[in-house]
C-alpha cells in the first residue's frame, strides 16, 4: 500500500502531465494542506484546554499559597522579597514604588488617611446650585478621575426642571430640604487630596457658597493660609520607609507603649509612641500590634519537660527568659533540689514545666502563623504543636510546641532609624518579586501527619496494592484468557457470553454483600478486600488478552505440543512471552485502576496507615474543614507522577495494545 | 473406504477412535474449566452470590448488627416516597445526559483529527490522554481550584470575555454543570477506542470515494460514521454505565451539595449504606440502580438496530 501511494504521489516520471491533471493535483494538494493546517490549529487549541489546567496545577504547586488565587493570576512562581524584622520571627514584605523619578524598594511602616478637599477659591469659581432633594436621584458610587488619581464619589443624577439631567455630587445640606450640588465634570480638575490629619489640624473656617455656610478648615500651605472644604471620601495611604529600618525593629509588650503625639518624619507624618518605663530611650513608631505566642522546640520539650505536681511548685511570677516574658515558678524536686521552671501547660493538678536552664529555644512567634497546630500531650497534660515551623532566617523547618499564653506585642522601630518616609497610594505599590520555584509545599506535604502516619506511607500503600493486583491479574487473566482462546469444551460459548455480560454489570449492586463477606472473613481494615479479587480475573482484561491470544498462530504451539508440553508449559513458555504488549497493557490498566480506586478503600479501610494515596489526599484539611491549599496541590501533583511516568513510558503498548475489534457485533 | 459395508472390526475401530477422541475431549474440557476456574469461582463468589444476597437484603431491614429481618417491599416503598431518591436519580440522569453526549462528541472529534497522518501524532495523543490518566481525586482537586469563584482559572478566563463567572461549586444552579464540564476533560479512554475504530476502517472505501469525487462531509456522513457506529455504540454504552455510577468527583468536590444539587445516586447509596448503615435500604437502592442501568442499556442496544451499521449485514 505504501509503495502504491508513493508511486502515485511522487512526480518521478518526466512525462509532461496534462494541464487539467496538474490543476486537479495542485488543488487536491492545496485542499489537503489547508485541512492539515486547520487540524493543527484545532489540535493546538484543544490541547491547550487539556494541558493548561495541568500546567497551572504544577505551577501552583511551586508557589506560596497566596499566589495561587490572585487576579490577575501570577503564572510563574515568584519569590516575594522580605526582610527580617530585627531578631524577631517576623518578616516585612517589600514593595517597589516610583519615588522622585526613581524606583525604590520600600517596606510599609504605617498608614495615613487622606481626604479630598476643595479650596475656597475653587469653590467660589464653581457653579454650585442649591436644589430641592426630590430633584436628585439616589446616590450611586461611581469612579471619577481627578487630578490626584481615580476616586469613588457618590454621584447623583439631577433632574433639572427644564428636563435636562446632569451628574452631580452633593457637597452639603442646605436650607430646608435642599442640597448643595456641583457638577461632577467640574470637580475632577480642581479637587485635591490632602492628609486628613493636616486638614483636621486647621482652625475652623466658614466658607460661604450660594448663601450656604460650609464648615471648612483654615490650613497652612506653601502658598499661605487657605480655607479648604473636605468633601471626602477618605482613603488610606501607605506610609513606607527604606528597608533598612527593619533591622532596628524590636518586640515589646503592647502595654509598655504609650502614645507620644504625631510628628513629621521625612515627607509624611506619623503617630509616635514611647516606652512607659523608659521614656528617655526616645520615640518609636509602632508598626503593628499583634498576638504573639511563646514557642519552644518540640525536641527540647521532649527531652527536658516534665510534669510537676501542684504542691511541688511555688508561687508563679512573670520572668523574662530569652527576651520572652513568661510565667515561671520555683520548683522543688522530690529529693529537695530547688530549681526554677517555666510553666508550659497547666492541666488539672498537674503542670507541664521545663527548667529555665533548658528553655534556651524559647522564643516568640506570631500567633497568626500557628493556625495548623495539632494537639499533643505529655503524661496527659495537653499542649499544641505546630509542625513545619520555619524561623525567618533559617532554611529548615521544625516542630514547635505552643507554651504559655499568647500576648499582645508591639513591633516598634526607633524614629531615629527612619530617614526617609513618605506616603503612597496602595495602588502604586508593586510587590518586590522575582521568579523562583518554591518546593516548600512538597516538603510540607511529605511531612504532613495523618493519624500516626505521614503522607509517604500512602504512596507505599498504593504501590503495595498495585503490585498485589498486578500479580493477581496476570496470574488469573493469562489462565482464563488461554482457556477461552485455545481450549474446546462444552459450555465455553455460554461462559464467554457471561464473561462479556459481566463487563456491563454495575458493580454497586454487589457493594453491600461484599462488605459483609469481607467482614465475616475478618478482612475489614486490611488490604485483602482491595486485591484478593484480582486473583479471580477481570472480565475486561480477560477479554482483551483472549483477543490477543486468539491472534497468535497455532503453528507456534504445535511443535511444543508434539514434544509433549503440558498446557501450562505452553502458556508460560509460548503465549506469555509472545504477549508482552498485552500483558504490559494489563499492568498499566491495573496500575491505573488501583491507583485511582476511591470508593472501595473508602469502604473497606478505616485506619489512616493503610490508606492509599487517593484517600490520603482527602486529609489535607484540619478538623474545621479548612483546606491546606499549597500542600494539597503539591500532594496532588505527587500523586499524579507515578501514573504519568508509567503512561509516558508505556503509552505505545497502552494505545496500540487495546484490541477491541472483536467487540463489534 | 472401498468396502461399502463396514466390517464389524472396522466398526469397532471407529468406535474406539471415538472413545479416544472423547476422553481427549473430556480431558480438554476439564482443562478448560480448570483454566477458567479462577474467573468462575470469582464470578460465583464476588458477583453471582453478592447480587442474589443483595436482592434478598433489599427486602429486609438490616444494619450489620443482628440478622436481616424480612420486611417485604417496605424498603422500595420508602425509597419511592423519599425525595432524596428522586433528587439523586434526577441529578444522576442529568449528569449522564450532559456528560455522555458532550464527551462523545469531543472524543470523536479529537480522534477524527488525530486519525489523519499528522506530525507528532504520538505527542498529541499523549496530551489528550493525560487528563484521563490522573486519579479522579487529583482531577477533582485540580478542578476545585479551577472552579474557585475568585482567582479560579475558569472565572479568570471568562472575565477576559467580560463574563462574570458564577460561584460554580457553591451554586445550586451551576454545581452540576460544573461537574459535567469537568467530565468532558477526561475523554482519553474514549478517544483511544475511537482511534482504534477509525484505524480499522478499510482504506479502500475512502479510495473509492475519492474516485467518485465525494466531499469531506459526505465522506464522514456515509463512510466514517456508519463504519464507526459499532465503536460509538460500545463507547456510549460504557459511558452511560459509567456516568450513572459516578461517585468520586461528586464526593470529593461537593459532597452532594449545595442543597443536594449534586447528590449523585451513588453518593446517596454510599451514605445510606456506610454512614447511616441501612444496608437493606441501600441494597434496594442498588437494585433500583441496577434495573435503571440495565433498562437504559437495553434501550440503547435496541435502538442500535436503527443507527449502528454492521458490515456483516451487507454480505
Amino acid at each position: 500500500m505504501v509503495d502504491i501511494n508513493t508511486q502515485l504521489h511522487a512526480p518521478a516520471r518526466p512525462v509532461q502531465p496534462s494541464s487539467a491533471w496538474h490543476n486537479l493535483r495542485t488543488s487536491l494538494k492545496w485542499q489537503r494542506g489547508i485541512r492539515h493546517m486547520l487540524s493543527y490549529v484545532f489540535l493546538f487549541i484543544a490541547a491547550s484546554f487539556m494541558l493548561f489546567p495541568l500546567l497551572w496545577m504544577i505551577s501552583a504547586s511551586l508557589k506560596p499559597s497566596w499566589q495561587i488565587f490572585t487576579d490577575p493570576p501570577i503564572w510563574i512562581p515568584q519569590h516575594w522579597e522580605t526582610i527580617n524584622a530585627g531578631d524577631t520571627n517576623r518578616e516585612f514584605q517589600l514593595y517597589r514604588v516610583q519615588h522622585n523619578d526613581e524606583e525604590v524598594t520600600v517596606m510599609p511602616i504605617g498608614s495615613r488617611r487622606y481626604t479630598l478637599v476643595l479650596t475656597a477659591d475653587a469653590l467660589s469659581a464653581l457653579s454650585v446650585d442649591s436644589v430641592p432633594a426630590e430633584q436628585l436621584s439616589e446616590a450611586v458610587a461611581a469612579s471619577v478621575t481627578t487630578a490626584s488619581g481615580e476616586t469613588v464619589f457618590n454621584v447623583r443624577t439631577w433632574q433639572h426642571p427644564d428636563g435636562t439631567t446632569q451628574a452631580v455630587v452633593a457637597l452639603a445640606r442646605g436650607e430646608g430640604d435642599t442640597l448643595l450640588i456641583a457638577p461632577v465634570d467640574a470637580l475632577g480638575s480642581i479637587i485635591m487630596r490632602m492628609p486628613l490629619d493636616i486638614v483636621n489640624s486647621g482652625s475652623r473656617a466658614e466658607i460661604t457658597v450660594n448663601q450656604t455656610e460650609l464648615r471648612g478648615r483654615e490650613i497652612e500651605t506653601d502658598s499661605g493660609t487657605q480655607a479648604v472644604y473636605a468633601i471626602g471620601p477618605e482613603s488610606n495611604f501607605v506610609v513606607v520607609a527604606q528597608t533598612q529600618v527593619a533591622t532596628t525593629a524590636q518586640l515589646v509588650a503592647a502595654e509598655r507603649m504609650e502614645e507620644a503625639g504625631d510628628e513629621v518624619i521625612g515627607e509624611t507624618e506619623l503617630r509616635l509612641s514611647r516606652l512607659i518605663d523608659s521614656p528617655e530611650s526616645g520615640d518609636y513608631v509602632t508598626i503593628s500590634v499583634d498576638s504573639w505566642q511563646p514557642i519552644l522546640d518540640e525536641s527540647s520539650l521532649d527531652a527536658f519537660a516534665f510534669v510537676a505536681q501542684a504542691e511541688q511548685l511555688g508561687e508563679r511570677r512573670i520572668q523574662e527568659i530569652n527576651g520572652v516574658s513568661i510565667e515561671t515558678a520555683p520548683f522543688t524536686a522530690d529529693d529537695g533540689t530547688p530549681d526554677e521552671v517555666v510553666i508550659l501547660s497547666t492541666g488539672t493538678q498537674r503542670t507541664l514545666v521545663i527548667s529555665t536552664t533548658h528553655a534556651d529555644t524559647l522564643t516568640l512567634a506570631e500567633f497568626g502563623g500557628l493556625t495548623t497546630a495539632r494537639g499533643a500531650s505529655l503524661d496527659r497534660v495537653p499542649y499544641r504543636v505546630q509542625d513545619g515551623f520555619a524561623d525567618t532566617d533559617a532554611d529548615s523547618v521544625r516542630s514547635v510546641a505552643m507554651v504559655g499564653d499568647p500576648r499582645q506585642m508591639a513591633l516598634i522601630v526607633p524614629v531615629s532609624a527612619i530617614e526617609n518616609a513618605f506616603d503612597v497610594s496602595p495602588s502604586l505599590l508593586t510587590r518586590a518579586m522575582f521568579p523562583q520555584l518554591r518546593f516548600d509545599g512538597y516538603q510540607a506535604a511529605l511531612e504532613t501527619k495523618v493519624g500516626n502516619t505521614y503522607f509517604p506511607q500512602f504512596f507505599r500503600n498504593s504501590f503495595i496494592l498495585v503490585i498485589l493486583n498486578t500479580i493477581g491479574h496476570i496470574f488469573s487473566c493469562v489462565l482464563v484468557a488461554y482457556g477461552f482462546a485455545r481450549l474446546r469444551a462444552p459450555g465455553k460459548n455460554f461462559f464467554f457470553v457471561i464473561l462479556l455480560g459481566t463487563m456491563m454489570l454495575p458493580f454497586p449492586v454487589t457493594l453491600v454483600p461484599m462488605y459483609e463477606i469481607f467482614r465475616d472473613l475478618g478482612m475489614l481494615n486490611t488490604f485483602f478486600p482491595l486485591f484478593i479479587r484480582s486473583f479471580f480475573g477481570n472480565a475486561f482484561l480477560i477479554f482483551m488478552l483472549r483477543q490477543f491470544f486468539a491472534a497468535i498462530p497455532r503453528e507456534l504451539e504445535e511443535a511444543a505440543r508434539i514434544d509433549g508440553a503440558s498446557q501450562l508449559q505452553i502458556v508460560w513458555r509460548i503465549f506469555v512471552p509472545l504477549s508482552k504488549p498485552a500483558i504490559a497493557t494489563i499492568v498499566i490498566f491495573t496500575f491505573w485502576w488501583t491507583w485511582n480506586s476511591f470508593l472501595e478503600p473508602l469502604i473497606f479501610l478505616n485506619s489512616p496507615d493503610l490508606f492509599p494515596v487517593a484517600i490520603g489526599l482527602n486529609f489535607f484539611k484540619d478538623q474545621y474543614g479548612t483546606i491546606y491549599y499549597d500542600r494539597l496541590i503539591s500532594a496532588s501533583v505527587l500523586s499524579m507522577l507515578p501514573l504519568l511516568l508509567i503512561f509516558f513510558f508505556a503509552q505505545r503498548y497502552f494505545i496500540e495494545g487495546i484490541q477491541l475489534q472483536g467487540m463489534k457485533g | 473406504m472401498e468396502s461399502t459395508v463396514p466390517s464389524p472390526s472396522h466398526r469397532r475401530r471407529r468406535f474406539q477412535g471415538f472413545r479416544v477422541k472423547s476422553t481427549m475431549a473430556r480431558r480438554e474440557a476439564l482443562t478448560f474449566y480448570l483454566f477458567i476456574s479462577p474467573w468462575l469461582i470469582g464470578f460465583v463468589m464476588f458477583l453471582a452470590y453478592p447480587m442474589l444476597r443483595s436482592l434478598y437484603l433489599s427486602f429486609t431491614n438490616y444494619s450489620l448488627q443482628g440478622v436481616p429481618t424480612w420486611i417485604g417491599l417496605r424498603n422500595y416503598e420508602r425509597i419511592f416516597n423519599d425525595p432524596d431518591f428522586w433528587q439523586s436519580l434526577r441529578v444522576t440522569l442529568l449528569f449522564a445526559l450532559g456528560s455522555v453526549p458532550g464527551s462523545t462528541i469531543i472524543a470523536l472529534t479529537i480522534a477524527m483529527v488525530l486519525a489523519q497522518p499528522l506530525r507528532g501524532v504520538n505527542i498529541w495523543r499523549t496530551i489528550f490522554f493525560m487528563p484521563s490518566v490522573l486519579s479522579s481525586i487529583a482531577v477533582a482537586i485540580l478542578w476545585l481550584y479551577i472552579f474557585r469563584p475568585e482567582g479560579g482559572l475558569l472565572n479568570i478566563f471568562l472575565s477576559w470575555f467580560g463574563i462574570e463567572g458564577p460561584n460554580w461549586l457553591n451554586s445550586e444552579t451551576w454545581a452540576l454543570p460544573a461537574l459535567i464540564l469537568m467530565s468532558w476533560w477526561t475523554i482519553g479512554g474514549q478517544m483511544v477506542i475511537y482511534l482504534a475504530g477509525l484505524k480499522a476502517i478499510p482504506e479502500v472505501y475512502y479510495e473509492a470515494a475519492e474516485i467518485d469525487g465525494v466531499d469531506q462531509w459526505q465522506r464522514f456522513r456515509f463512510i466514517t460514521l456508519p463504519m464507526l457506529s459499532p465503536t460509538i455504540f460500545f463507547n456510549v454504552v460504557l459511558a452511560i454505565i459509567g456516568a450513572l455510577q459516578v461517585f468520586d468527583i461528586g464526593y470529593v468536590l461537593t459532597r452532594g451539595g449545595p442543597n443536594d444539587a449534586t447528590l449523585f445516586y451513588m453518593i446517596n447509596l454510599f451514605e445510606r449504606a456506610f454512614q447511616s448503615v441501612q444496608l437493606g435500604y441501600a441494597s434496594a437502592l442498588a437494585w433500583i440502580l441496577f434495573v435503571v442501568i440495565m433498562a437504559i442499556t437495553l434501550l440503547v442496544i435496541r435502538s442500535s438496530a436503527l443507527w449502528v451499521f454492521y458490515e456483516t449485514e451487507q454480505k
